[in-house]
Parts: C-alpha cells; sequence; structure tokens
C-alpha cells in the first residue's frame, strides 16, 4: 500500500525526469557503433572457427582417403615385387590376377622366379592342380612352398577402372552445418568422412620404373584371392558400401523449456560397389545407388545448461523409403520402409541468439529387412557423429 | 484516443528504430534518456555510474526493439522495463544485495508534514534515494516508483514476498528519519 509519502516522492521523481537534460547522442551513436562491430565480430570468428573445423575434417577426410590409395598403389607395387616372375605361357584366365602390364611375352623356363633362397616350382603344375582342385586351396599347402603368397583381390579395369580405398571398420565421424526456421529449425549436412571413397584411376597414372606402360592394365592383383575365378564358378556377387551421405531439413517444437520434438525430412544417398563374377575370366564392376528419403521423429531433453551451453539427450525413430534405386543400368525397386531406432547426446554452445554449433554423437539400429544391400543393411546399428552449425531464425 | 494515438507513435517509431533508421534512434534516445538516466541514477546512487549504464540500457533497447509489441505496452514502460533488468543484473552481478528479512516489530513510520516535505529540495530527496543501502533502495524504487508488486519484486530478486515488504519499510523508515532530520535541521 503507497503511502502519501510514496506518492510525493513519485511525483518528485517524475519531476525531475520531465525537466532533466542528459544524453550525448553523438557519444552514444560512436559507442554503438562500437558494440555492433563486436557484435558482428562474435558472430564471425564463431562461424570462421566452425567453417575451419569443419574444412580440417573435410581434408583430413580426404588425406585418408589419399592415403588408403597410395596403400593400394604401395600393395599393387609389392605384389609387383614379391609376385614370382612367371616365365610361361599364361592361361587366359590367370590375367585377371595379373595387371596387364605385368604380362611379359612368355620365355623358357616354365618356371617360377623365386628369389634367393626360396625354392622352385614347376607353374604348370600349380596352375593344373588350381584348375583341377575341387576348391582352392592355396598353392603353398599343395607344393610345399612355404613362400608367403600375398592375398590378392582383383578389380576390373576397362581403363577407367574403380579402385577401392579400404573402409573404416567401425564408427564414422561425421560434421554438419545446420539451420533452424521458425520455433528452432535447421538444416543439416552430414558427410562422413575418413571411410572410403570410389575413385577412377588408370594404369598410366602410375609409372613403375622398369616396368613397360605399352597399354593400359585390364586388371589388378590386391588383397585377397578370387577363389572362385580359379574354380570357373560364376555368379557370385560382392558387395563394397560407402557410408551414407546425408542431407536433410529439420523443425524443432519446443514443447516444454528443455523438452523438444525433432522432426524433418532427410535425403540419404547409399553408394556401393557391386562386382559379380560372370565368367571365369571376366568381372563386371557396378555402382549401385540408394535414394532414400527419411522421416525422423526425435525427443531431445536438455539435461544441462548453463548461460549459452546446453547438454541433451534425446532418442526416437526414423523411416526412411526408397525412391530410387539403380545398379549400373538397371533400375531396382524396393517398396519396404525401413524402421530405425535412434538414441543421441549431444552439447551445444550457442554463439549468439542466433547462432550455436554442436557435436551430436548418436546411434541407431536398423529393424527393418530391405532387398537392396547398402551400408545400412551390412551394418544395422550404427555409432555416429554429427558437428555442425544450428541457426535459429 | 490519446492512448491509441500514443500507441501509435510508438509503434511507428519502434518500427523505423527496428529498420535502421538513425534518426528514429536518436529520437527514441533523446525522447527516453532522461527516464532512463533517473532509473540509472535511483538504482545505484553514482552519476557516473548512471551514465555509463545508460549507454548500456541503449545499446539493449535498441537491440532489441523488434520486439516491442505496441499492444501490450508503452515504449516508456517497455523501456523502462528492460531498465530495470539491466540494473538488477548489473547489481547482482557486483553482489550488491544483502536480502535479510526483518523480522523486527513494525511500528508506524513518522512521515514527514506535507507543507514541510514540499519545501525539501528534489535534488535532495533523489539523494536520500540514493544513499538507501543496495537492497533498500531497489526494492523502494521498484514498489513505489515502478509500481511493482511485492509478488513481482520477489521474483524479480529471488526473494519472498514477506522479505521485500520488510525491506520496504525499512527503507521507509530510514528516508522518512533522514527527510524529518533535514527539515528539522534547516526549520522548514
Amino acid at each position: 500500500m503507497k503511502t502519501d509519502f510514496d506518492k510525493y516522492i513519485s511525483d518528485q521523481i517524475q519531476n525531475i525526469e520531465d525537466n532533466l537534460q542528459v544524453g550525448n547522442w553523438g557519444k552514444f551513436q560512436t559507442r554503438y557503433a562500437r558494440h555492433r562491430g563486436v557484435k558482428m565480430v562474435r558472430i564471425i570468428i564463431p562461424v570462421v572457427a566452425a567453417a575451419s573445423v569443419i574444412i580440417v575434417l573435410l581434408l583430413s577426410g580426404i588425406n585418408r582417403i589419399d592415403n588408403g590409395i597410395k596403400r593400394i598403389d604401395d600393395n599393387y607395387l609389392l605384389i609387383a615385387e614379391t609376385t614370382p616372375t612367371i616365365r610361361t605361357e599364361v592361361p587366359a584366365f590367370r590375367k585377371v590376377f595379373m595387371p596387364s602390364h605385368r604380362h611379359q611375352e612368355p620365355t623358357k623356363p616354365d618356371t617360377f622366379h623365386i628369389p634367393d633362397s626360396q625354392p622352385q616350382i614347376d607353374a604348370e603344375t600349380l596352375i593344373q592342380e588350381n584348375v583341377d582342385a575341387p576348391k582352392f586351396e592355396h598353392a603353398t599347402k599343395k607344393d610345399s612352398i612355404h613362400q608367403p603368397i600375398p592375398s590378392y583381390d582383383y578389380f576390373d579395369a576397362d581403363n577407367d577402372a574403380t579402385a577401392y580405398i579400404p573402409k573404416k571398420s567401425l564408427s564414422i565421424s561425421s560434421i554438419g552445418i545446420s539451420g533452424s526456421q521458425g520455433l528452432v529449425g535447421y538444416s543439416q549436412f552430414d558427410m562422413p568422412f575418413g571411410a572410403f571413397q570410389l575413385r577412377t584411376s588408370y594404369a598410366e597414372e602410375k609409372p613403375r620404373g622398369d616396368i613397360s606402360h605399352e597399354k593400359p592394365r585390364d586388371s589388378i592383383l590386391v588383397d585377397k584371392p578370387v577363389d572362385n575365378i580359379v574354380l570357373g564358378e560364376t555368379e557370385e556377387v560382392k558387395y563394397r558400401h560407402l557410408p551414407p551421405i546425408t542431407v536433410g531439413v529439420s523443425l524443432a517444437i519446443n514443447f516444454t523449456q528443455r523438452l523438444v520434438l525433432i522432426t524433418g525430412l532427410d535425403y540419404s544417398l547409399y553408394l556401393s560397389e557391386k562386382k559379380e563374377i560372370i565368367s571365369p575370366d571376366k568381372v563386371r564392376i557396378e555402382r549401385q545407388q540408394l535414394h532414400y528419403l527419411g522421416l525422423p521423429f526425435r525427443l531431445n531433453y536438455t539435461i544441462y545448461s548453463k548461460k549459452s551451453f546446453e547438454w541433451y539427450a534425446g532418442g526416437g525413430f526414423k523411416v526412411d523409403k526408397c525412391i530410387y534405386a539403380k545398379s549400373g543400368d538397371e533400375v531396382l525397386k524396393e517398396s519396404n520402409f525401413l524402421l530405425s531406432a535412434l538414441l543421441t547426446t549431444g552439447i551445444q554452445y550457442n554463439i549468439t541468439r542466433n547462432f550455436s554449433i554442436y557435436c551430436e554423437p548418436y546411434c541407431s539400429y536398423l529393424f527393418s529387412d530391405t532387398g537392396l544391400p547398402s551400408y545400412r543393411s551390412e551394418k544395422p546399428f550404427e555409432i555416429s557423429a554429427s558437428l555442425g552449425i544450428r541457426v535459429n531464425l | 484516443m490519446k492512448d491509441k494515438n500514443l500507441a501509435n507513435h510508438d509503434a511507428l517509431l519502434a518500427a523505423k528504430c527496428t529498420k535502421g533508421d538513425n534518426r528514429a534512434r536518436e529520437q527514441l534516445y533523446k525522447d527516453y534518456a532522461a527516464r532512463v538516466y533517473m532509473l540509472c541514477m535511483r538504482y545505484t546512487g553514482d552519476s557516473t555510474l548512471a551514465e555509463d549504464l545508460m549507454q548500456d540500457c541503449f545499446i539493449r533497447i535498441f537491440d532489441n526493439i523488434r520486439k516491442y509489441d505496441s499492444n501490450k505496452a508503452s515504449l516508456k514502460t517497455w523501456i523502462s522495463h528492460i531498465t530495470v533488468n539491466l540494473l538488477i543484473d548489473h547489481l547482482r552481478r557486483n553482489k550488491k544485495f544483502t536480502f535479510v528479512s526483518i523480522d523486527e516489530q513494525r511500528l508506524d513510520i513518522v512521515e514527514p508534514e506535507y507543507n514541510s516535505l514540499i519545501h525539501v529540495p528534489q535534488d535532495v530527496i533523489l539523494k536520500m534515494i540514493a544513499d538507501l543501502p543496495d537492497s533498500k533502495r531497489t526494492v523502494f524504487n521498484l514498489y513505489c516508483l515502478e509500481n511493482y508488486t511485492h509478488k513481482e519484486i520477489a521474483e524479480l530478486l529471488g526473494i519472498k514476498e514477506n522479505t521485500s515488504s520488510s525491506i520496504l519499510y525499512k527503507a521507509r523508515v530510514i528516508l522518512a528519519d533522514r527527510v524529518n532530520a533535514y527539515i528539522k535541521e534547516k526549520g522548514l
């Protein structure tokens, strides 16, 4: 309850206010301009920093990929150096194992040239035994050669061969840039790095000292033996899958100050390399691409927040539908919906009212079966992380 | 009618400021500088600090002017609200508050006679308010001059309503004593 004394003082204060001349607009303008400059820098610096982190991660990923390629090349060269030189007529199907530019004109004698103290072996015997064997057995066993023969894989060159970068076995990190609209919305770009990537290469691109390069190689020996080719089996299909690339737009709806529903629309691209053995001496390699649209539903709960820092956790599910699938020239169809569960936790730092950076590790599990093999169907349980920028508009 | 015109004027001025119209900003600054300064002065009791905080208040006002809704409050009320919040933040940040509930028996306050009170210069009254301890000055300002209720004060300062009430009582006692002493001293 106000007293007369209170009212009197209030009137007097009002009277002073009415007659007071204060404030220096010019001085304030200078200060306000400085404030806006600082504010702008406060926005720019974190954005530049976040962009730098993204670029560094990308470069790191590219570097790993390049290293992967180098390793493959090294493997190839190693094989070239350590593989016994065949000085005999090499049967056509054997060429699958050998790079064409390593095929020197056959000369006598018909023996392997095994370095130093290694025992020698009759090549024809070896080849004959391999062909006749009901199942492929390592040549070293049959012929009592204890020299380790490198394991081989192959890829069909056809002058624009596709080389594989060995994949990372476990988690995939990813980076993201996100934005928001309305209550809190954001777009997300997830790009896994450090895994493996399809890349074309030509034999001519890697000149090799004393090796003649009269024509591009047709095949290369890498990694594992391809037993079935030796055995003459056909129609075997093998896949190598790339981690998916996801682009999405999301909308976050605040139920309470701590509880947020996140939904939106994600687009995912799954690339795979399909190797199909169509005859003992011929392998077809195709690129399979699966395009999915996904509808995520996730509830996030802010566990802890202080000033600009937030820590949250959440869970939900996602429904994916294949909208287009293609393997080589063939268009594939997939009518099933894919259902996956998702658990996540993340930290977010609000740089300004409109910009936040976040790091969001998550794991997901795919429940549904699909007729289209992909990275996800091969690895239904996935652990990953997103690093990105969230924009609140 | 007058209120409607004022609301339109406030809305127009705020809209221009939102668009970055420098003239509109200047007008708003000049219109409300005295109000903001007086609030700063009353809450801090320090003219130099008040001037500095006034600039901070206007920075916050211009940064948030797009959020102003003329249908909810007048521009003066909105600016006062922002200023008071900033001042409370400042005082809290500098740990100037020591809110202690006073359980002493409340006696009637001997308020100065109106006929004597009118002879007390305004700047002296302002100085007496400024000289109150921070917590008492804040509650007195919020209740008597900004028309906050004890419930609102309690929420704003994070104290109990009773504490707010008892602090206000103490502030009034001190202020009345000082005014009475001044009147007695000057023979008014």
